[in-house]
C-alpha cells in the first residue's frame, strides 16, 4: 500500500495561517430570523405549536404527563422502523420490504415461545437474525442479481409475508407468551417507557455509525452517487448490503416489541408501519440536516407526526381515518418540500 | 452557376473570451455531399449549431436558401427552409419499432376519433426506409436492429416529406458508433439520399470516409475557412495539411525525466477498442493519450482503474491490478479523473469537504472517534492549495462552477498521493482560468512524483502537459512522441492518419518508450 497518510495530513497550511473564517460568521450579528435556523428546524417549531395548540384544545387529555408517556411510548416502535429505513434510504436501498419484515418478526417471536416453549431470550436473538437473513437476502437481490431496490424488496415482502401467514397458519397467537417476554416491552425505567429507552440506544449507535465513521459517510457517498462512489473506491455493493441488513434487523426488533407491548400476534400487523415510517424519514430529510435522510431528523419528524396524530384523535375521537389522512398528506408535503430544497440548494 | 442550396456569408461567432467563427463563408452545391471537416475547435460544431439555431450568430452575416433569405440562428426557420440534422446520437427510443421512431418525429396517420391508423403508418415507415434502400421489418424494435439500421431510422425520420420539404440533411458524426463494416452500408444511404436532390454536410474526423463519399470539402482551422475544394484529386496528405497548417516547433518541452522509475506498467491490455496495449509510465512522468472519437482513446483510464471489462496485465509498483476493482486500484495508490464529471466525478449533493476527504478517511478514524475538526483543517488547506472558490468546505459541490468542481474531484486525489494519476479529458468544460491552475496542479503532482496519464481531445493541452504522447488510432498505437516532436498540430495530424514522415520509430523518443 502506498498511500502515506501522515505526509497529506501535514498539507502545508496556506500563506497567512490563520483558518479561515465562515462567510456569514465574518459579517458578524446574525438577524433573530437565521439565528432561530428555520431552514433547519423548522419541524421543531411546528412541534412546539402543535402541542401548546393542543394544550389549549385539550388541557385534560392532551397537557398530561400520562399522555407524553403513551405518545412517547407508542412512538417509539415506530420511530425505530423509521430510522432504520432512513439508513437504507440514505444508502439509496429503497427498502419496501420492512412492513413486511416487521410482521414475520411478530408471528415468529410468539410462534417460537408459544408453539415451542422456547425461552424469550432465545426466542428473541432467533427473530433479530431472523431480520439480518432478510436483509442479507435483499442485498444479495440487488447487488448480486442487479434487481432494482424498490422491485427485490416488494417481491421479498411478499414473500416474507408469505411465509409469516403459513407459519402462523392463518392465525392470530394469543396463549402462551410468557409473562416475562411481555415485560421486555412494557417495564419502566425511572419512570420512562423502556421502549423510549431502546430506541434511544438505537439512535446513538445510528448516529455514531453515519456521522462519526467513515463507513457512515461512505454510506451516504453510495446514496449520493453510485457510480462517483465506486470510482472513489467504495465498495458500494457492501454498503447496499449492510444498509439492508439494518433495516432488516430495526424492522425485527419494531416487531418483537410491539408483540410484546401488545402481548400477543396478529397477521400482517406489521403492515401499517410501512406509510409512517417513509412518511418520517421523507419528512426528516427536510430537517437537521437538509437534502438527506438522517438521524436525528427522522426522530424529530416521528414525533411530530406522532404528536399531530394523537392531538387531532383527542380532539376527534371517533375519527379512525385521521391517522391515515394526517400521515399521507405529510408524506406529499415532505416529499415535495425535499424536491424544491433540493433544486435551491443546487442553484 | 446554379442556385446553391445553401449560401452562407460572413459569418462569425463570438464567444466570451473567444471568436469560435471568423467571417465563413459556405457554399452547398444542390445534390452534393460536402463534407465539413476541421481538428477540434477549429469551429465545426459551432457552424451547424447556428445552421440548427442552437446560437445566433454575430451581426453581419447573411444566408439563402435556394435563393431565398434564411435567417441563421432560428430553430424555426431552419425547420421551414428544410434544413434537417442527424447527430451521432441518434435520438430514437430503443425499446419502440421503427414505425413508432419515424412517427414520434412528426406525427401519426390516424383515423376517425384519432386512433392511429397502424396499416397506413408502417406502410408511411416502410417507404421512407425503401427510399433509402432498407428493407427490415418495421415491427421490431429498434434496439435489436444494427447500428447503421438505426442511423438509417433517424435519417428516414428527418426527411420525411423531403419531396416538399427537406433541402439539405447535415450528418454531424455519423459514424462515430458504427461498426467498420456498416459504414459502407451508411455511403450508400447518403448516396441515395443526394440522388433524391438532397444535399448533405458530412462531417467527419475520419478522412477516409471523407474521399470515398463527399463531393466537395470545406476545411475549417481556428474559426475559419481555409478552403472548399472538390475531393477528386486529392490526396490524404493534403487534406490533412490544409487542417493543421504548418506544424510550428514546441516552446516548452519538458525536460526529460532523470532516473526512470517504472509506477505503471501495461502489457497486452484490451477492451472494446483497445487492443493489446502496451505501456510504461515512471514516477514523475506524464504521458498523453490521443486519437479521435472511436480511437480507444476514452477507454485508456477506465480500463486501467477497473471501471470497466478488460484484458490483459496491469502493475502499479510492480504488483498486479486485478480488473474491475476500484476500491484495490484506489488502495494500490491510484487514481481516476473521470471523463464525466457530473455522473461519475462529484457527489453533487454532498458538501466541497464530503467529496474532498472521500478518498480516504483512515487518518480521521482513530481509536473509535472521528476526529472531524482534523478532517475539516486538511480540507481547509487543500482547498487554499486547490484554489478552489468560494474557500468554503460547506457549500454543496452542486453549487460550484465546473472548474472548481474539477479542482475538488482532482484534490481528492492528489490528497493521497497517488502512485498512479489517471485524467480523462480533465479541462473538458472548464473556464480559461482553471484549465491553467488544473494544468499547474497536474505538473505538480508529476514533480512529486506520480506517474500521471493524460487522455484528453485537445491537442494543445497534451502539448502543454506531457513528456511523452502516445496516439491512438482504430485501438493501436499509431504513433508515440517525446520531447520537442510534441506539437498540438502535428498531434492533430497522426491522429487523422496523415504525415506519415513523422510516424512511428522515425527518430529514437528521449523520454522512453513503450514496451516491445
Amino acid at each position: 500500500m502506498t498511500i502515506d497518510v501522515q505526509v497529506v495530513q501535514d498539507a502545508p497550511p496556506e500563506p497567512g495561517g490563520s483558518r479561515p473564517v465562515d462567510d456569514q460568521e465574518r459579517r458578524g450579528g446574525r438577524s433573530l430570523l437565521q439565528s432561530l435556523r428555520i431552514d433547519r428546524f423548522s419541524g421543531l417549531y411546528v412541534l412546539g405549536l402543535l402541542i401548546v395548540l393542543f394544550s389549549l384544545l385539550r388541557p385534560e387529555t392532551f397537557a398530561t404527563v400520562n399522555n407524553l408517556k403513551i405518545v412517547a411510548a407508542e412512538a417509539a416502535i415506530t420511530a425505530l422502523i423509521t430510522l432504520g429505513l432512513t439508513i437504507a434510504l440514505a444508502t439509496d436501498a429503497f427498502d419496501i420490504s420492512i412492513g413486511a419484515t416487521m410482521s414475520w418478526a411478530i408471528v415468529f417471536v410468539a410462534w417460537l415461545q408459544s408453539a415451542h416453549g422456547i425461552n424469550p431470550v432465545l426466542a428473541i436473538a432467533l427473530t433479530l437474525l431472523s431480520g439480518v437473513v432478510i436483509g442479507l437476502v435483499n442485498g444479495f437481490i440487488v447487488v448480486k442479481l442487479h434487481v432494482t431496490p424498490i422491485i427485490a424488496t416488494m417481491g421479498t415482502s411478499a414473500v416474507v409475508t408469505a411465509i409469516a401467514f403459513w407459519r402462523a397458519d392463518g392465525r392470530s397467537i394469543v396463549t402462551g407468551i410468557p409473562d416475562s417476554f411481555k415485560q421486555v416491552a412494557r417495564a419502566d425505567l425511572f419512570g420512562i417507557p423502556i421502549t423510549v429507552i431502546y430506541l434511544a440506544v438505537v439512535v446513538l449507535v445510528l448516529l455514531y455509525l453515519m456521522e462519526h465513521t467513515p463507513r457512515g459517510r461512505f454510506m451516504y457517498a453510495t446514496g449520493g452517487n453510485e457510480a462517483a462512489a465506486k470510482l472513489a473506491g467504495i465498495r458500494i455493493g457492501q454498503m447496499q448490503v449492510v444498509a439492508f441488513v439494518i433495516s432488516g434487523t430495526i424492522a425485527a426488533l419494531a416487531g418483537i416489541l410491539l408483540t410484546a407491548k401488545v402481548g400477543s400476534s396478529g397477521i400482517n400487523t406489521g403492515a401499517p408501519y410501512l406509510l409512517p415510517a417513509f412518511a418520517g424519514a421523507f419528512l426528516g430529510s427536510t430537517q437537521i440536516k437538509r437534502g438527506r435522510f438522517n438521524v436525528l431528523g427522522s426522530l424529530l419528524a416521528v414525533y411530530l407526526l406522532a404528536t399531530g396524530v394523537k392531538g387531532l384523535q383527542l380532539i376527534w375521537p371517533s375519527a379512525v381515518w385521521v391517522k391515515d389522512l394526517f400521515t399521507g398528506l405529510t408524506l406529499i408535503v415532505a416529499v415535495s418540500v425535499a424536491a424544491r430544497a433540493a433544486m435551491k440548494a443546487r442553484d | 452557376m446554379a442556385t446553391p442550396q445553401l449560401q452562407v456569408r460572413n459569418l462569425s461567432k463570438t464567444f466570451p473570451g473567444t471568436r469560435a467563427l471568423r467571417s465563413v463563408d459556405l457554399d452547398i452545391a444542390p445534390g452534393e455531399v460536402h463534407a465539413l471537416v476541421g481538428a477540434n475547435g477549429s469551429g465545426k460544431s459551432t457552424l451547424i449549431k447556428i445552421l440548427a439555431g442552437v446560437h445566433e450568430p454575430d451581426a453581419g452575416a447573411s444566408a439563402e436558401v435556394r435563393g431565398e433569405p434564411f435567417e441563421l440562428g432560428s430553430v424555426t426557420a431552419a425547420d421551414r427552409a428544410g434544413l434537417r440534422f442527424v447527430h451521432q446520437d441518434t435520438g430514437l427510443v430503443h425499446s419502440l419499432d421503427a414505425t413508432d421512431n419515424i412517427a414520434l418525429g412528426r406525427s401519426f396517420e390516424t383515423r376517425a376519433l384519432g386512433a392511429i391508423d397502424w396499416k397506413r403508418q408502417r406502410k408511411v415507415a416502410r417507404d421512407a426506409l425503401a427510399a433509402l434502400g432498407y428493407h427490415f421489418d418495421v415491427r421490431r424494435p429498434v434496439g435489436e436492429l444494427r447500428a447503421s439500421e438505426r442511423t438509417g431510422i433517424a435519417i428516414a425520420r428527418s426527411l420525411l416529406g423531403w419531396e416538399e420539404q427537406a433541402s439539405l440533411l447535415v450528418l454531424d458524426e455519423p459514424t462515430a458508433s458504427l461498426p467498420k463494416p456498416e459504414v459502407e452500408a451508411l455511403f450508400d444511404v447518403v448516396r441515395r439520399v443526394r440522388s433524391m436532390g438532397v444535399s448533405v454536410i458530412y462531417i467527419s474526423h475520419h478522412l477516409d470516409e471523407v474521399f470515398a463519399v463527399a463531393d466537395r470539402v470545406t476545411v475549417l482551422r481556428d474559426g475559419e475557412k481555409v478552403a472548399t475544394r472538390p475531393v477528386d484529386g486529392m490526396t490524404h496528405d493534403e487534406l490533412v495539411e490544409l487542417m493543421v497548417g504548418a506544424v510550428v516547433e514546441r516552446a516548452g518541452a519538458k525536460r526529460p525525466l532523470e532516473d526512470r522509475v517504472p509506477a505503471l506498467s501495461l502489457e497486452g491490455v484490451s477492451g472494446k477498442v483497445l487492443e493489446s496495449l502496451d505501456l510504461t509510465v515512471h514516477r514523475g512522468e506524464i504521458v498523453g493519450i490521443a486519437g479521435i472519437t472511436g480511437s480507444g482513446r476514452d477507454e485508456v483510464a477506465p480500463i486501467i482503474f477497473g471501471g470497466r471489462e478488460r484484458r490483459g496485465r496491469i502493475t502499479v509498483d510492480g504488483k498486479v491490478l486485478p480488473p474491475e476493482r476500484p476500491d484495490l486500484s484506489v488502495s494500490a495508490g491510484v487514481g481516476l479523473v473521470p471523463a464525466d464529471r457530473h455522473g461519475e466525478g462529484v457527489i453533487l449533493d454532498m458538501s466541497v469537504l464530503e467529496n474532498l476527504t472521500i478518498s480516504n478517511l483512515r487518518p480521521y478514524w482513530q481509536r473509535f472517534l472521528y476526529r472531524h475538526r482534523g478532517e475539516r483543517s486538511d480540507a481547509q488547506g487543500w482547498i487554499q492549495r486547490l484554489s478552489v472558490k468560494p474557500r468554503r468546505l460547506d457549500p454543496l459541490v452542486a453549487t460550484l462552477s465546473g472548474g472548481n468542481q474539477q479542482k475538488v474531484v482532482i484534490g481528492k486525489w492528489l490528497r493521497i498521493e497517488p502512485s498512479v494519476l489517471l485524467l480523462d479529458e480533465p479541462t473538458q468544460g472548464v473556464d480559461i482560468g482553471s484549465k491553467a491552475e488544473i494544468h499547474a496542479l497536474i505538473d505538480e503532482a508529476a514533480e512529486k512524483g506520480t506517474a500521471v496519464v493524460v487522455c484528453s481531445s485537445d491537442e494543445s493541452e497534451l502539448e502543454r502537459l506531457c513528456h511523452r504522447v502516445v496516439v491512438l488510432a482504430d485501438g493501436h498505437v499509431r504513433a508515440e512522441l517525446g520531447g520537442g516532436e510534441i506539437v498540438a498540430s502535428r498531434l492533430t495530424q497522426i491522429s487523422l492518419g496523415g504525415g506519415q514522415a513523422v510516424s512511428a520509430g522515425s527518430d529514437p523518443v528521449p523520454t522512453g518508450g513503450a514496451n516491445p
